[in-house]
């Protein structure tokens, strides 16, 4: 239900002296609020815009009156910036610092901590951020709720900290800053944390979601479930270490607030509540947009970003996946909600198979929104423009419906509705935890293509009119900069960054390909090659495609070049940023065979480690070896489990540790775990899956065929970090271990 | 208020007479906050049937029901009779959208009966009385019974 009462943004601050009617039926509510106090200063600003407004509409009165356009344009212009300013200094008339409410905590928190026997330190910080005042008044109630379950169940008692080995007084942190137009509050504490096991169990119990859907529930989406009703009776505070306690009604609140609420928790480690407000209630930057005649405005503070996605390549980048459109942007899944579908409820028509007004559009247009950390991208018809809107609340028949948060007044006196993001969300159950189902669902649906890896590549030009493409994975950034800023020092190029230097590559210093084009502006995209950054310099940035297209290894192969393939209806060289700057910086010499040197300088270091990487997709399978190699270990490859497990028989004392993918021809990854665990020489070697399957069942099922570790396929840092983690343990010790799981 | 006091006490009210369909209908003055013909009406897409839509009413965004569809008649498009007629209730401005406003009269609270009680359509659940003019019936409205959330 949606929330309802009188802290709803009543009438807001209307500075307009139209409004002076209904200033007499002023209802009770407003004058509970009672007084203000305003800084003398503003109060003058106050005087001074006033005059002007009053000058300025004598103005107008004459320009009216001799009919000179000229002079009622710059009239206008004038009257806008009086408005604009008006607006602000009486917004800020009402903007208290929040640190009005942080204060009362103290207090708050010596009674509270001393009542439970327990240690508190709590600190405050962003005490001076002000907000509206409605805003103000009403957080306060919330906010003690979460300091209080905070100290309740949040910080242990003493003595089990001691054992945990944290420091005996616990912290609670409360801190309010800026970000992006909105305010941000949290409150992090250094506590136990919120138990998700736990909270799958109840939500089970509770037959809120089936055991398959909790089990493809992340931690992140599980610990939003303490915001849900169900959880926030009295009875589940022990099984739910007592959060959730009223936690739906603190969302509630906030909701009210046009606030929204996250909750982030590590077991053991602490909790951090994260709430987002905006500034004011009253008025807010919106967007308009609008399908057919009606017109929908959406506040600026949900919107992440806008997506044009022309018709002729809406069948590539808008994916049907059970019945739900998705958009695959930058490689992720963003759910799509037809925000014509939802409203006029036409049936099943989706945005391709809808009639005419479709045909005579030529590109979609999605905004993508936020709620929360959640984000969906909603399509309208067309976007209109932004606007500063005046929220106003709908009447008390509307207040079910949740898809709107309420009603503006347009320039032309129309009323247009304000759209609820969270509510729509919640009213077409779109929701992280959909969005990860969907990912699953498209996984296996790629799965059932041929070589289905779909790469992310930043498209680039270097030389005009040649087309270039690298791993997006690799890049770290990408800056725009002077050609001045380019140095030759030594002959190599150079730009200063940061605090040291960046050596700056280019495509054709390696291979043979058209020398860059000398334009004003180039754009340098860092990476990281062995523990140093470097820069690879090409003229213009096209795009970020994802593509399956097959890459050709065969034709354009050569130094730097790993392939080619088609982008953009044009051929693309993919470049292999590693091996240019092998061939650069490192004179040639390839990881592999550096490791090689550095082995035989270094011989007091015993044997190195070895890596047999296994993995079918010869793209990744040269990003994975290169990372290892990086890192200074030898590695061997193969392409199947098949491959691999010859590599092992041949050679069974040799190799450390296996990184293998699961979807492989011939023998799949949880056949060669089965069979490296059921071979007595090789049971010790730990086996790491890296996969782009991470649902719970396949995580299950690796399990029982005796992987140690599931990872994502691409995380390349993880991915040295656990191999190194496995490998700096002592082999001996390890055998042990795994024999004391097989007990 | 001219006629406001009878002989034997009896209590004069005016009404706001107003046609809905072939339903003759009348609402106490009091409540009445405004009539007017404002009909720049904003579709709210998903909200409850009766709701028509929201308007602007210098300034306020207030809620627009249809009388029609309340009393389960077809909605229809609007004519230059079309009235939408603001009430209060329960602290909020509400607009009634009507086929037409014919008349205030006032009654005196003797003519007025108890609705009879086998009425028991649409209409029936919002009568607080029927008021007898020369040729017609009148049925008087509840208006916090009309206008209450189902």
């Amino acid at each position: 239900m949606k929330p309802t009462g009188p802290t709803l943004p009543a009438a807001p601050v209307s500075p307009a002296p139209a409004m002076g009617g209904a200033a007499g039926r002023k209802n009770a509510a407003k004058e509970k609020e009672g007084s203000i106090r305003v800084n003398v200063k503003i109060i003058d600003q106050l005087m001074t815009l006033a005059g002007e407004l009053v000058l300025a509409r004598n103005q107008l009165l004459q320009g009216v009156g001799s009919g000179c356009m000229t002079s009622i344009d710059a009239i206008s212009q004038r009257m806008d910036l009086v408005t604009t300013d008006l607006q602000d200094t009486i917004m800020a008339t009402r903007m208290q610092s929040i640190g009005i409410v942080f204060r009362k905590f103290q207090r708050i928190v010596r009674d509270l901590s001393m009542i439970l026997g327990k240690d508190v330190n709590l600190v405050l910080a962003g005490e001076d951020v002000e907000l509206d005042k409605t805003i103000i008044e009403a957080i306060s109630d919330p906010l003690i709720h979460l300091v209080r379950n905070a100290l309740d169940h949040g910080i242990e008692m003493p003595e089990e900290r001691r054992k945990a080995g944290k420091p005996l007084a616990g912290t609670l942190v409360l801190s309010a800053l800026h970000k992006a137009g909105q305010v941000l509050i949290e409150i992090t504490d250094d506590g136990a944390g919120i138990d998700t096991r736990a909270i799958r169990r109840k939500a089970r119990d509770l037959g809120i979601y089936t055991p398959a859907q909790l089990n493809e529930m992340s931690d992140q989406s599980l610990v939003q479930l303490i915001f849900k009703a169900g959880f926030s009776t009295a009875s589940e505070v022990s099984d739910l270490s007592g959060r959730g306690v009223g936690m739906d009604v603190v969302h509630a609140n906030l909701s009210k607030l046009s606030g929204v609420i996250d909750v982030e928790t590590k077991k053991g480690k602490g909790t951090t509540v994260r709430i987002t407000l905006p500034l004011s209630l009253a008025i807010i930057p919106a967007l308009l947009v609008s399908i057919g005649e009606e017109q929908y405005a959406i506040p600026q503070h949900n919107l992440v970003e806008l997506v044009r996605v022309p018709l002729h390549e809406a069948d590539k980048k808008i994916e049907q996946i059970g019945g739900a459109s998705v958009l695959r942007l930058r490689g992720e899944l963003l759910p799509l909600v037809d925000l014509s579908e939802l409203l006029l409820r036409s049936t099943g028509s989706s945005y391709s198979e809808d009639g005419e007004a479709e045909s005579q559009r030529d590109a979609i247009n999605i905004a993508v929104v936020a709620a929360g950390e959640f984000q969906y991208g909603l399509i309208v018809e067309s976007l209109l423009d932004s606007a500063e809107i005046v929220v106003k609340p709908l009447g008390k028949h509307l207040r079910n419906c949740r898809v709107y948060a309420g009603a503006t007044i347009l320039g032309s006196g129309r009323v247009a509705l304000i759209l609820d993001i969270l509510g729509i969300s919640q009213e077409v159950c779109v929701s992280s935890q959909t969005a990860i189902e969907m990912e699953r669902r498209a996984a296996a649906a790629a799965d059932e293509e041929q070589d289905s890896d779909v790469r992310t590549l930043l498209v680039v030009e270097n030389g005009p009119g040649e087309q270039i493409a690298l791993p997006l994975g690799l890049v770290g950034r990408i800056e725009r900069i002077h050609r001045s800023r380019i140095k030759n020092v030594a002959g190599r190029r150079m730009i200063r960054y940061g605090d040291g230097n960046l050596p700056v590559l280019a495509v054709e210093d390696v291979a043979e390909v058209l020398p860059r084009e000398d334009t004003d502006y180039a754009f340098v995209i860092q990476f990281r090659t062995r523990d140093r950054d470097a820069g690879l310099v090409v003229s213009r940035i096209v795009d970020i495609i994802e593509t399956d297209a097959p890459m050709d290894r065969v034709t354009l192969r050569q130094r730097g070049i790993l392939g080619s393939l088609v982008a953009h209806d044009k051929i693309t060289l993919v470049v292999d940023p590693q091996e240019i700057a092998d061939h650069v910086l490192f004179n040639g010499e390839s990881a592999e065979e550096r490791t090689k040197f550095e082995e035989k300088k270094s011989p007091d270091v015993e044997r190195k480690s070895t890596v047999l990487v296994v993995e079918d997709s010869p793209f990744f399978l040269a990003q994975i070896r290169n990372l290892i190699a990086d890192e200074g270990y030898q590695v061997l490859t193969a392409e199947n489990g098949f491959e691999a497990y010859s590599v092992l028989d041949g050679r069974p004392d040799d190799v450390d540790l296996v990184l293998t993918d699961i979807e492989m021809p011939v023998l799949d990854g949880f056949g060669l775990a089965e069979k490296i665990r059921s071979d007595d020489r090789l049971r010790s070697i730990p086996v790491i899956a890296i996969t782009t399957l991470m649902d719970q069942e396949s995580m299950e099922r690796g399990k029982s065929a005796g992987f140690d570790e599931y990872m994502v396929k691409l995380d390349g840092e993880e991915v040295v970090k656990r191999c190194r983690h496995y490998l700096s343990i002592d082999p001996s010790l390890r055998a042990r271990e795994s024999v004391a799981d097989l007990a | 208020m001219a006629n406001s006091c009878g002989v034997t006490g009896r209590k004069t009210k005016e009404y706001a007479i107003f046609k809905v369909g072939d339903i003759s209908c009348g609402l106490e003055i009091s409540s009445v906050r405004e009539i007017n013909r404002n009909l720049d009406i904003t579709r709210v897409r998903l909200a409850p049937d009766s709701v028509r839509g929201v308007v602007n009413l210098r300034g306020q965004i207030v809620t627009v029901t249809d009388l029609r569809r309340k009393f389960g008649l077809p909605s229809r498009d609007f004519d230059e009779r079309t009235r939408i007629i603001v009430v209060r209730t329960d602290g909020e401005d509400i607009g009634l959208l009507v086929d037409s406003v014919s008349d205030i009269i006032p009654v005196s609270s003797d003519r007025m009966d108890q609705p009879p009680p086998h009425v028991r359509d649409a209409v029936g659940k919002y009568l607080s009385g029927v008021y007898k003019m020369e040729y017609r019936l009148v049925a008087i409205l509840d208006v916090d019974r009309l206008l209450q959330n189902e």
